[in-house]
């Protein structure tokens, strides 16, 4: 877990900061993850891992070093939680045979990065039914911790109480998929950036994949699912805005 | 086309040179053969190629296609003989129109069709199956019929290229693909016989080393013009405003000269204005005068009507953008209204010459200055054509990232190596000098993207043969690169779609991208002429249905800003400093500049005025350096970054001709300015501030799609632009720090000094002006400043500044609040659980 003296920086950096939702308290990282203190334990969302390669294939000849990134850039935000559990909140791998145009030496080192977290969970997405056998890890249709439910796309929670009526009652959930992204316009500039959207009982991650675009806050796809007036918080440069 | 009718006597001496029939349809129509259209026969038959310059008016498209009349008419042939590219695919049409009475007059079994993006497929299938004797086409078009392997079999015997309009588009991007495609034709068809026509140009030479094989330049035939256009400033008694670049104050005024006039072109500088100027003259239309509106974005049924209206004489004016710039005839046009700065003299001398098209007769034109500084450039463009000056593009060694196209594009025809392909490259004149290193690494970058880290042979696009030849991978490759031929890179655009009932209606044009992301349900905006109210995005359509509305939204077209000229701003420097001159102007322009000495100061010769003033919550600075606009865009980037480093925190910078203004949350004071505008500016940091900036991005997204690296178009769907820029920008990081000597970063660099940068004129005036400058603080902004600061489009600065913005906007906690729950957080009830 991240010492007090870091997590203080951090936040008067302005590189993090902290969020009530549904009754939790949360983190959101200016890396664009979420920090979960009760349980020490740190999301990810929508890392594409290879989708570089995959456009690659339909004579794009992309630089493909997208997987390199992201994973360099996981471990620096892991050297800075030390979180005791991690979940990939899906879309880890941006097709089926993701797998088989990894470079060795970045399945390695992924793997050895699961193995030194106590408890890493893989949330299946809809680029990933299925997370390759040759890493390691637990994988999951979603997760409940507390009331909070984590998930890739968004779950009817209505129908998830009724069909679960001995547990705890689940009140919100986590979600990825959509790579929330928002534009706001200060004293004439205009700036944009991906961004973390938590509503009443919705908390949208941005993506952390290196090769992925974004979809904008306004998409009907996004206000949809959303009833109340959203906090929105935008990653920009090495910081994190509260926008609401 | 349409020879100049002559007063003159039939010289029998030169008919002898054509044949009797053609002399008999000369005669026909009262027309004289003149002596540049002789030449030109006999240029053909010599096989010299040549490059003719001449005015409007004069017969110039008949003098390209008269030799290759004549030959084909002397002995029938089957198949391709002679090409004529175009820069405009309506120019194609209306040549066609053209060009076929003078064979149906005479009675010629010529065969001609026109070949553009518009044309049907099964016009193609017939015209690659059967290709007419003379073929009109766009370089686009070309290219990807030189793409396919009957390639040979079409172009082997070409006789003749015609290549229309070089001037406007020879020493661009373009030009450099268009110079590649005839390097191909002449190694399909080594006898071909190049003819450019083009109109005046400052530097004939270049032009001519541009069109001829290997940079060795053809002949040149020059026509002079006799009379000089009579150009006037519109002077009204509206209040000319300080800033704004509409011109929307004068339009009584213009309407009143189009009453007075026969027929009126209004050309206006971007799509925007020229539907707000057009729904503002049919408000004043009280005589209910046929007024109609031309630009690029109409659809083009729309735009075929309206072309169609002009040349019957239905209408009495059209409100244009560039898009009719170009040698389209329009018959009998006797004013021309430019509304706005003209931004360059050749520029406004092509629009002019819309007007009376005949070579002995002045043109008659009448500039519409939209705010006071663009006076300024009026009478400066007014005097400069009175001496005889011209401003011109400068050659410039080709484009890299247009390489990788074409290697991909012979490919496509037939296998090859990289030695043939690199021969025929190096015979196109702006890639003379391309060395043989370069040109292995576009190699690379094309077979496999070239990387430093990877090579996966599955991903290649090229394949090497057992013979050694190489041919494309696969048939996608082929086909993807059929799809995204070309050099233009697009804003992302959606078509627009009027309703009439439910989600039925006609496509009237497209709007852009951004544009329709800022609509919402209900929102009026001006296109086509009218208002109409969005209804939602339906199918990559916009949806509205027509409206009414007091204040509409006017859909900005980012690709729609005229590149300035470099040339009229000296000329406006020299003008400021000419008191004797001002009263040229109208009696507001001067009073504007006598506010500006009062207020500040006017800008010497000697020195450089620096203003201050707070404006719209934040500091500016304006820096008066008259240098064009790509100085005072490298002046920007390099200002800011110093700048960042004070603490000074820059926003963002526009720029002008004339002028840089940098937005900062912080005020720049005297202690400040000398180091910030100081030689040293230009120091070593610059390459690792530059591979940085907002700006080489841009450049990086429009290398990428012309070298291939992503496509603008796929199995065609256009892929948005949204999605292609947050893609390119995160590539173009990745490279920089993975590849850092990656080809295409280098070809990026070299894409941005041509399109955006200026180093050494930056240079010699940093080092001509160091310590030179008249530093004014000022309580708001000067009159003068008033349309710097205005400028459309501004430069971000991605920094500190930004970040003190979103603070302000931002709800935070102060840390020291903060810490009770720190330590709530990281010691929670039940601390340790784990899931």
């Amino acid at each position: 877990m991240i010492s007090e003296k870091d997590l203080i920086a951090r936040l008067s950096n302005k590189q993090s900061c902290i969020v009530e939702f549904a009754n939790n308290r949360f983190l959101l990282d200016a890396s664009g993850t979420l920090f979960w203190p009760d349980f020490d334990l740190l999301i990810f969302s929508d890392l594409h891992f290879e989708k570089g390669s995959f456009l690659s294939q339909f004579a794009n000849p992309l630089p493909r070093m997208d997987t390199r990134k992201t994973l360099d850039n996981m471990q620096s935000v892991l050297a800075i939680y030390q979180p005791k559990c991690v979940v990939c909140l899906g879309d880890s791998f941006h097709d089926g045979n993701a797998i088989s145009r990894m470079e060795i030496g970045d399945i390695e080192l992924l793997n050895s990065m699961v193995n030194s977290v106590h408890n890493w969970q893989w949330v299946l997405g809809n680029h990933d039914p299925e997370i390759p056998k040759e890493i390691a890890g637990k994988s999951f249709v979603s997760l409940t911790q507390n009331n909070i439910l984590l998930v890739h796309e968004p779950e009817d929670l209505k129908k998830i109480n009724e069909d679960n009526k001995n547990t705890q009652s689940i009140t919100a959930q986590i979600i990825g998929h959509f790579h929330p992204k928002m534009r706001t316009k200060q004293s004439g500039h205009s700036m944009s950036g991906k961004c973390f959207i938590v509503a009443k009982d919705v908390l949208l991650m941005p993506a952390f994949g290196q090769y992925t675009g974004g979809l904008s806050v306004d998409d009907s796809a996004i206000k949809s699912m959303i009833t109340d007036n959203p906090a929105q918080f935008l990653l920009y440069g090495q910081k994190i805005f509260n926008m609401r | 086309m349409r020879p100049h009718l002559s007063p003159k006597r039939v010289d029998i001496g030169l008919m002898k040179s054509i044949p009797d029939n053609f002399q008999r349809w000369f005669e026909q129509r009262g027309w004289a053969l003149r002596p540049y259209q002789k030449k030109m026969v006999n240029a053909f038959r010599k096989n010299q190629s040549t490059l003719l310059i001449a005015p409007t008016g004069a017969g110039k498209t008949l003098s390209g296609f008269l030799p290759s009349l004549i030959d084909l008419a002397q002995q029938e042939q089957k198949g391709l003989h002679t090409l004529y590219i175009s820069p405009l695919k309506a120019l194609t049409h209306d040549i066609h129109r053209n060009l076929q009475q003078p064979i149906d007059d005479i009675g010629l079994t010529i065969t001609v069709a026109a070949r553009t993006g518009d044309t049907t497929s099964y016009q193609r299938q017939k015209q690659r199956k059967n290709p007419p004797n003379i073929l009109l086409i766009t370089p686009e078009s070309l290219m990807l019929m030189l793409s396919y392997a009957d390639a040979p079999r079409i172009f082997g015997k070409v006789k003749a290229v015609i290549v229309d309009e070089a001037h406007s588009f020879a020493f661009t991007k373009r030009g450099d693909f268009t110079a590649l495609a005839l390097a191909r034709l002449q190694y399909l068809s080594p006898n071909m016989t190049r003819f450019g026509l083009s109109a005046t140009v400052a530097q004939p030479a270049s032009l001519a080393a541009w069109l001829g094989v290997n940079g060795e330049p053809t002949d040149v035939l020059q026509v002079n013009s006799r009379v000089k256009p009579s150009i006037k400033i519109l002077t009204s008694k509206e209040r000319m405003p300080f800033g704004g670049y509409m011109g929307k104050y004068a339009v009584k005024d213009i309407y009143l000269q189009i009453a007075k006039a026969k027929t009126t072109l209004v050309f206006v500088n971007t799509r925007a204005q020229a539907e707000l100027i057009f729904q503002h003259l049919w408000n004043e239309n009280s005589q209910l005068l046929p007024i109609a509106i031309y630009h690029g974005s109409l659809s083009k049924e729309q735009r075929v009507k309206t072309e169609n209206m002009m040349a019957s004489g239905k209408l009495r004016a059209i409100v244009a953008t560039s898009a009719l710039e170009l040698g389209i005839d329009w018959g009998d046009v006797d004013l021309v209204i430019q509304v706005g700065a003209p931004k360059g003299v050749s520029r406004l001398l092509q629009r002019i010459g819309r007007s009376n098209h005949t070579l002995d007769e002045p043109s008659k034109a009448l500039l519409v200055p939209a705010n006071r500084f663009e006076t300024l450039e009026c009478q400066s463009a007014i005097t400069a054509i009175k001496r005889n000056e011209l401003d011109g593009d400068v050659p410039m060694s080709g484009a890299l990232d247009v390489l990788p196209q074409f290697i991909i594009n012979c490919l496509c025809s037939a296998p090859a190596d990289e030695e043939q392909i690199y021969q025929q490259v190096i015979e196109a004149s702006p890639y003379g000098g391309l060395d043989q290193t370069t040109f292995n690494q576009l190699w690379q970058f094309t077979e496999n993207g070239g990387y430093a880290l990877q090579a996966y042979e599955r991903y290649n696009r090229l394949q090497k043969r057992e013979d050694g030849m190489f041919e494309p991978a696969s048939k996608r490759v082929i086909m993807r690169h059929r799809q995204n031929i070309g050099t233009i890179v697009e804003a992302g655009r959606l078509k627009v779609k009027r309703l009439r009932r439910s989600h039925q209606g006609k496509i009237i044009g497209e709007v852009e991208e951004y544009f329709a992301q800022t609509l919402v349900p209900g929102d009026t905006f001006y296109f086509a002429g009218e208002v109409l109210k969005f209804e939602g995005i339906k199918d990559m359509m916009v949806e509205a249905k027509p409206g009414k509305a007091k204040e509409p939204k006017i859909p900005s077209y980012t690709g729609g800003q005229l590149p300035l000229s470099t040339f009229l701003a000296d000329g406006v420097r020299e003008l400021l400093n000419s008191p004797k001159e001002w009263k040229k102007m109208p009696k507001q322009v001067v009073e504007w500049l006598e506010l500006q000495r009062s207020f500040s100061m006017i800008p010497s010769t000697n020195k450089v005025l620096i203003e201050q003033f707070p404006y719209r919550k934040t500091q500016y600075t304006l820096f008066y350096t008259f240098e064009g606009r790509k100085a005072n865009q490298t002046l920007g980037m390099l200002a800011t970054r110093r700048m960042e480093r004070m603490g000074l925190k820059p926003l963002s910078f526009s720029i002008t001709d004339y002028g840089l203004s940098i937005s900062s949350i912080e005020a720049v004071t005297s202690a400040h300015l000398p180091k910030l505008f100081n030689p040293d500016i230009l120091g070593d940091e610059l390459e690792d501030w530059m591979l940085a900036a907002p700006m080489l991005k841009r450049s990086f997204r429009r290398v990428a799609i012309v070298s291939g690296l992503i496509e603008q178009q796929y199995h065609s769907t256009k892929k948005t632009m949204k999605q292609v820029t947050f893609s390119t920008d995160l590539i173009y990081d990745t490279l920089r720090e993975h590849d850092p000597d990656h080809i295409l970063l280098r070809v990026t660099r070299e894409d941005a000094e041509r399109e955006l940068l200026d180093l050494q004129r930056l240079a010699d005036m940093l080092i001509r002006f160091d310590q030179q400058f008249d530093f004014r603080v000022l309580s708001k902004a000067s009159p003068m400043a008033i349309p710097i600061v205005l400028a459309v489009k501004s430069e971000q600065v991605k920094g500190q500044g930004a970040e003190d913005l979103l603070e302000q906007a931002s709800l935070y906690q102060e840390a020291e609040n903060m810490l009770q729950e720190v330590k709530d957080l990281l010691n929670p009830n039940g601390a340790g659980k784990t899931i």
